[in-house]
């Protein structure tokens, strides 16, 4: 599967080691990710890439709506085709933090392309709908995934989503709870609907970055997790 | 015999005094085209028969009966039924649930129905109900298919009353196509290699062999789970849009200048290497396409990328970054897609395509270029200008009783068109019109007895198509025109066209 | 019983004849063919005169001087002055006024010469009279209020007897020693005009020459307008039938002999002219026999020689109520029934028969109905009946006959009948156009007025009218017959009346032979008519596609466009409406209106926008604008377009 992404047109098999931050080869100027000038309006000091993954259908896009134009995307469903990319500049304790956000397409098809961004994600928000015991199910699978193909030091975000929905919920908090806690991440269920610990999500994401690159060697680690169990609501409304 | 109706046909009944078709060139005609000059409809026809496709094949029209040579046929046909060519199908109802069975009286009355099943008879598609409650039926299909081929012979077509089923056999798939409507066998036939082309695009045709494979059993909606609303869009797309039935694609009309600003913005700005083709389209009409010198764009295809364009919603809140499979460019791998939208309205779409999985930001950076040299030169603003005014209207032709036309230049294999106008404004009559389209393109390509020219009066409208080397014409009159007149308008159309020519179509192929 | 015996007597003796005083002693009688009037002298007119006829009513009485024996007597044509011939020497006249009344004042006129001898007299005028001498003819204009004769002209002519048609003013002389040279002379007022003499062959001459031709064998006759001298030709051996000659008069050359009528009997005979028959009485077999020329003949190229029409037969009994001579009452009346063809029969031209003896006058008349089953052969039966007067309604009745299962005819004889019928019918139609255009003289046409025509409505409401009462004739026979009918009219250019066509549309409908009418009228075997077109409109219902033979059929004659034009409409067949208008060149003062409300009506959008165009079209084309003026009213109609299509649809005004 691997060589059939790389090989295209007519057998010219085209090499792509070089990966998100390498220059592309002949004549073609460099084109960095980073220096801090993508665009003349946004300015910051440091960038990330988060993922956005789980099942199709669990609201990985509406998620990211919601956080990007605090708008929800109500009505069709709308099925991500391969990867979307949305940036979106947060200020933490000051910082201009750059969050490459990639939604990914949650179908199977999809599933041996977004994989191979996983090893330059720097924070992954896992996604599963508390009306759908499958994609709870899923987890698992989706974790070791991860495992196998992110970077180890990569943030891990489990997310439940679709809490507002109150009468077809299969899955109680404390479901979501246990498995975070095997698996050591962090956790709390969301809304893209009622926009319930949407920003926190992200904002973790980025404090947690943020603090990795400008950590002092004394200073404490930064634990998402517990940065999140304290700032995370649990009720029904909204705190963001 | 009946003398009121010699009377009224007697206009029609000589044609050689009374108006003489001008075989000039063809307006539109370029000789260095962008697209692939589509296949004629008849090796299109080949094609699916063989099993191969154009790309392998070296010398494509050696056996096809194809009339456009014009030179041992001269066939002119005209009917004058007064058949009611124009029945046409219902309104497509959105399937419900109640409405999935086999036996529901809605189910049986849609007019197309599209199935994919795969060798073994499971279930992938139904364009209408759920494939879950089709089982049966489509166990029946590959029983008819399997017992046919079991007779070393295939089964291609079943006429039953109103309804045609056509059956078409690649890589492990059946598709079945079953139409009430006007189409006819070849017609249905091209649409399912329209359909089967749509799953190699999304899988890849070596994917599809390799999991048929390892499991004949598989079920296939697995790895095709999301990709329903293409197939959908796409059958949508076939019964409105002519582009696919023509083998040929709609540009969006626009000053030559402009358009060369457009095709210069993205070869100044994306000339990098591995990007096979950018271009930009818009509403299912091409704005502009660059390319890699030595590889060409095949219609099919773009009709399939306008299909992914149109079917998503998904890319007008991002700019995306997806696996695209072009069959008839490469049916075994997969090209990687960047795409955005230009102008926040998205009705301008950027696609750039090239074989580098990891080059998303250099891509978008290119895009962001485009973008802004786009907007210094105000050509966004000439396109959504353009489109505003609804490409053009027949009235700009200026030809009495000439109601609308189809007009495809075969060496870009582009066709230009205007817009539905009065008396096409309800949905049905907008059908009904392009089941008469399929009438005349069926009669004129007829395998057996392939026209040059067909003029035929309907109890709506009067139809005259017309097939040369250069151009396949299909115009619409009302239904008192005469032959005569007719034939005056189509001339004076050629020459409005020909005038046109630079707005309507793209001539220059821009290359990296 | 009785109709077998009407059927066998077709010649009849008038019921009514006029009665005089039958010849006696005292008591002669005498009849002036030219006044048709019979004269009883008493006694030399002492005992009074009593003329009769034409018609009883006129009857004259009155006296004259007895002044010996009566030769001859005959009133003026006015009859204001009676001619009275006693001698060979004068003749002597007496006023009569207009009551009938005379003064018995007579006066007299005798012939010129000593020895010539008077041997009649004919009247030319009211005031004019001819003496025939045996010397000649002496002409004298009477001036009745003088009483005197003033000698108008003399013809000197040896004449050994004369016979004269009054009403056609001829008088024939005959002359010479066998009295076969004969003289016609035509006799008018003032004229005197001598034609062509000629001679009558005999069948021997006798030794010494005598007077070999007699006056009674030579009859003046009108046959088919035409002026014969009719001659009893006796053979010399009774074996031999004796003949009849017919000498036609010829205005500039002698009279030509042209037929022979073949009597195959001998004996004494008596001619009467009936109806352009001649009219052959036997008295031996007490037999007539009748011979119509125009009928079929054998001829040596010269001569046509004719046999009778019928085998002979008698006349019909004829029985006279009589008074009673024995009864003392009188009032009892005894019935009588009389000797035909008895020696005391004198006969006259044309047809009068009397007896003298008995008294009685008759008119001679043949009756056509019983000839119907004597005359076996249809054909031959028809055109003999055509030549008849008042023979139409047995024509009609053999005619229906004819249809009728039990007599029916063949189809072969019933178009030779037709085609008879229509000969007449035709001829009479173009001397009839002939003579409103003052081609041919109007007395032509009169004459031709007196033959019997048989028209399409004679045919339609007398014979084909049968179809309705008899119902067992097969509608296929039916069919034939009308075709036979229609086929013989065309034949003849007399163009078909719409009835007919109807009667068999209905006929065919009625059988449900549809095809059968479809091919009748695509091989126009039936004509067009809007009568026709209409007719198969009212057919679509039961024939669909009667509709459009209808529709063909008024194209065809050209004149109903704006019926064209609503028969589509009311069909919602608009197309073809405007295509019509526009193949014929009407759409320039087509309405509008009309179209748009049918185009409304069909609830048709796409039907109503092809009209809607096709007159804004028109509108541009005559006024440079598209758009429709006050007075076509079509506001409603351009509403209804703007609601559908939207205002931006309708055709754009040009700018000036």
């Amino acid at each position: 599967m691997k060589n059939d992404r790389n090989s295209v047109s007519n057998g010219t098999v085209v090499k792509s080691n070089s990966g998100m931050n390498g220059h592309h080869g002949y004549g073609h100027p460099m084109i960095q990710r980073q220096p801090s000038r993508q665009c003349s309006t946004e300015m910051y000091d440091l960038s990330c890439k988060v993922m956005l993954i789980g099942d199709s259908g669990v609201g990985k896009t509406c998620l990211l709506v919601r956080f990007k134009d605090g708008t929800f995307l109500s009505g069709s469903f709308i099925s991500t085709v391969g990867i979307d990319f949305r940036n979106k500049v947060v200020e933490v304790d000051g910082a201009k933090v750059k969050l490459q956000i990639w939604d990914t397409a949650g179908q199977e098809r999809f599933r041996s392309i977004t994989r191979a961004y996983y090893r330059d994600a720097n924070a992954l928000l896992l996604l599963y709908d508390v009306t759908n015991k499958n994609s709870f199910d899923n987890i698992r699978a989706w974790l070791a995934e991860i495992n196998e193909y992110a970077q180890e030091d990569v943030v891990i975000m489990l997310l439940g989503n679709k809490c507002d929905v109150a009468g077809e919920r299969q899955l109680r908090r404390e479901d979501g709870e246990r498995l975070a806690k095997e698996y050591g991440v962090a956790f709390m269920e969301t809304s893209a609907k009622t926009g319930m610990n949407v920003e926190l999500a992200f904002m973790a994401v980025a404090r947690d970055l943020k603090m990795k690159k400008t950590r002092k060697p004394n200073e404490p680690q930064f634990n998402v997790a517990d940065y999140v169990d304290q700032e995370k609501s649990t009720s029904q409304c909204c705190s963001s | 015999m009946s003398d009121l109706k010699e009377a009224e046909h007697q206009n029609t009944s000589e044609s050689s005094d009374q108006g003489e078709f001008l075989e000039e060139n063809a307006p539109g005609e370029s000789e260095n085209p962008m697209l692939i000059a589509s296949d004629s409809y008849e090796n299109l026809n080949y094609e699916i028969l063989d099993g191969t496709s154009t790309a392998q094949r070296q010398t494509p029209n050696t056996e096809s009966n194809e009339t456009s040579t014009g030179e041992e046929s001269n066939n002119e046909e005209q009917t004058e039924t007064a058949n009611d060519v124009a029945k046409k199908k219902q309104e497509i109802v959105p399937v419900e649930e109640d409405h999935d069975d086999v036996n529901s009286e809605h189910w049986r009355s849609q007019s197309k129905h599209i199935f994919i099943l795969s060798e073994a008879g499971k279930p992938i598609y139904s364009r209408h109900g759920s494939e879950d409650k089709l089982v049966t039926i489509m166990g029946v299909m590959q029983a008819l298919v399997s017992f046919v081929g079991d007779a070393k012979d295939s089964l291609r077509c079943m006429i039953a009353g109103d309804h045609k089923f056509v059956f078409l056999v690649r890589d492990h798939l059946l598709l079945v196509g079953v139409s009430s409507g006007m189409d006819s066998t070849h017609q249905i036939l091209l649409q399912l290699t329209y359909v089967y082309n749509q799953v190699i695009s999304v899988l890849t045709q070596s994917t599809l062999c390799k999991i048929f494979k390892q499991r004949r059993n598989y079920d296939l909606r697995r790895m095709l789970s999301g990709a329903e609303k293409f197939f959908d869009n796409l059958i949508n797309l076939m019964d409105s849009e002519p582009g696919l039935l023509l083998g040929a694609v709609r540009c969006l009309p626009l000053d030559g200048s402009v358009r060369e600003i457009i095709a210069q913005s993205i070869v100044q700005h994306a000339k990098i290497k591995d990007l096979v083709f950018g271009l930009i389209i818009t509403n299912n009409q091409l704005i502009a396409l660059v390319r890699i010198k030595k590889y060409y764009l095949h219609p099919m295809d773009l009709h399939l990328i306008m299909n992914l364009v149109n079917a998503s919603e998904s890319f007008k809140t991002a700019e995306s970054w997806t696996p695209l499979c072009l069959p008839k460019f490469d049916s075994s791998g997969f090209l990687q897609a960047h795409i955005s939208y230009l102008d926040d309205s998205c009705n301008t779409c950027l696609l750039l395509l090239t074989v580098d999985r990891e080059s998303f930001f250099t891509l978008s950076d290119c895009k962001s270029k485009i973008k802004e040299r786009l907007l210094k030169y105000n050509a966004l603003r000439a396109i959504s200008d353009s489109l505003q005014k609804t490409a053009y209207g027949i009235q700009q032709c200026g030809i009495n009783d000439l109601r609308h036309f189809l007009y495809k230049s075969k060496s870009t294999a582009q066709y230009t068109s205007p817009e539905l106008e009065a008396p096409y404004v309800t949905q049905k009559e907008k059908d009904r019109l392009f089941g008469l389209y399929k009438y005349l393109h069926h009669r004129i390509h007829t395998s057996g007895r392939p026209l040059k020219i067909l003029f035929h009066v309907g109890p709506y409208e009067t139809l005259l198509g017309w097939v040369t080397q250069g151009f396949e014409l299909y115009a619409v009159f009302g239904p008192l025109v005469t032959k005569t007149s007719a034939i005056h308008a189509v001339n004076k159309l050629l020459r409005w066209i020909k005038r046109e020519e630079d707005r309507l179509f793209i001539l220059n192929s821009v290359t990296f | 019983m009785a109709s077998q015996e009407i059927s066998s007597h077709y010649i009849e003796l008038c019921p009514n004849p006029i009665r005089f005083e039958p010849v006696g002693k005292a008591n002669s009688v005498f009849f002036d063919d030219a006044n048709k009037q019979v004269f009883a002298v008493r006694s030399g007119g002492a005992m009074g005169v009593v003329v009769k006829g034409p018609d009883d009513k006129n009857v004259i009485q009155s006296r004259l001087e007895d002044r010996g024996d009566v030769m001859s007597i005959k009133f003026s044509p006015d009859k204001k002055i009676l001619a009275v011939q006693r001698s060979s020497k004068s003749v002597e006249f007496i006023n009569f006024l207009e009551d009938m009344t005379t003064d018995q004042f007579e006066y007299s006129q005798s012939c010129k010469g000593k020895s010539t001898q008077i041997i009649g007299f004919i009247w030319t005028g009211s005031t004019e009279i001819i003496f025939i001498t045996d010397h000649g003819l002496e002409q004298y204009q009477i001036f009745p209020d003088k009483r005197t004769l003033k000698c108008l002209k003399t013809v000197s002519h040896q004449v050994n007897w004369f016979v004269c048609m009054p009403e056609n003013g001829i008088l024939l002389l005959s002359s010479g020693t066998l009295g076969n040279t004969l003289y016609p002379i035509q006799v008018r007022p003032g004229v005197l005009n001598r034609l062509p003499k000629f001679e009558v062959d005999l069948p021997s001459v006798p030794k010494p020459a005598k007077l070999s031709l007699l006056e009674r064998d030579v009859t003046l006759a009108s046959i088919y307008n035409q002026l014969y001298i009719v001659v009893l030709r006796h053979q010399p051996r009774a074996s031999v039938g004796a003949e009849i000659v017919l000498y036609q008069l010829q205005k500039e050359s002698p009279a030509r002999k042209t037929d022979v009528l073949k009597l195959d009997m001998s004996g004494r005979f008596a001619i009467n002219i009936i109806d352009n028959l001649v009219m052959v009485h036997h008295q031996a077999s007490k037999t007539s026999v009748i011979f119509d020329i125009q009928q079929g003949s054998e001829t040596d190229g010269f001569l046509k020689y004719h046999y009778p029409v019928l085998s002979p037969l008698p006349i019909k009994p004829f029985k006279l109520l009589l008074p009673t001579i024995n009864v003392q009452a009188g009032t009892e009346k005894m019935e009588y029934l009389c000797d035909l063809y008895s020696a005391n029969w004198i006969v006259f031209q044309p047809n009068i028969v009397i007896d003298a003896k008995l008294g009685c006058l008759w008119y001679i008349k043949i009756t056509l109905q019983p000839l119907v089953t004597m005359i076996y052969d249809k054909s031959i039966l028809i055109s003999f009946l055509l030549n008849r007067r008042d023979s139409k309604m047995v024509i009609l009745s053999v005619c229906q006959q004819m249809l009728i299962p039990g007599h029916q005819a063949s189809l072969h004889t019933i178009a030779q009948v037709y085609d008879m019928l229509n000969t007449v019918y035709k001829s009479y139609r173009d001397t009839e156009t002939q003579a409103m255009n003052g081609e041919v003289p109007q007395s032509v046409f009169n004459g031709l007025k007196k033959k019997v025509i048989i028209d399409q409505s004679d045919m339609y409401t007398h014979v084909f009218s049968v179809y309705e009462e008899c119902k067992d004739i097969k509608y296929k026979f039916k069919v034939a017959v009308l075709i036979e009918y229609i086929r013989s009219l065309n034949q003849f250019n007399i163009s078909v009346q719409h009835y007919l066509y109807e009667l068999i549309i209905n006929i065919l409908v009625q059988n449900n032979c549809f095809y059968q009418l479809h091919q009748f009228l695509q091989y126009h075997v039936l004509s067009d008519s809007k009568p026709l077109a209409c007719l198969m409109l009212s057919l679509e219902s039961v024939y669909q596609p009667a509709h459009q033979l209808a529709l063909d059929m008024l194209k065809r004659l050209q004149t109903a466009n704006e019926e064209i034009i609503e028969v589509l409409l009311s069909k919602q067949q608009l197309l073809p409406a405007l295509r019509f208008i526009r193949s014929v060149g009407i759409v320039d003062t087509a309405s509008s209106r009309k179209f748009l409300e049918a185009g409304l009506n069909t609830s048709d959008d796409m039907l109503f926008y092809t009209v809607f165009k096709f007159f804004e079209a028109r509108n541009l084309r005559l006024r440079s604008n598209p758009r429709f003026q006050q007075g076509e009213h079509c506001e409603h109609y351009v509403k209804h377009f703007e609601s559908v299509f939207g205002i931006e649809a309708l055709a754009a005004v040009p700018v000036s």
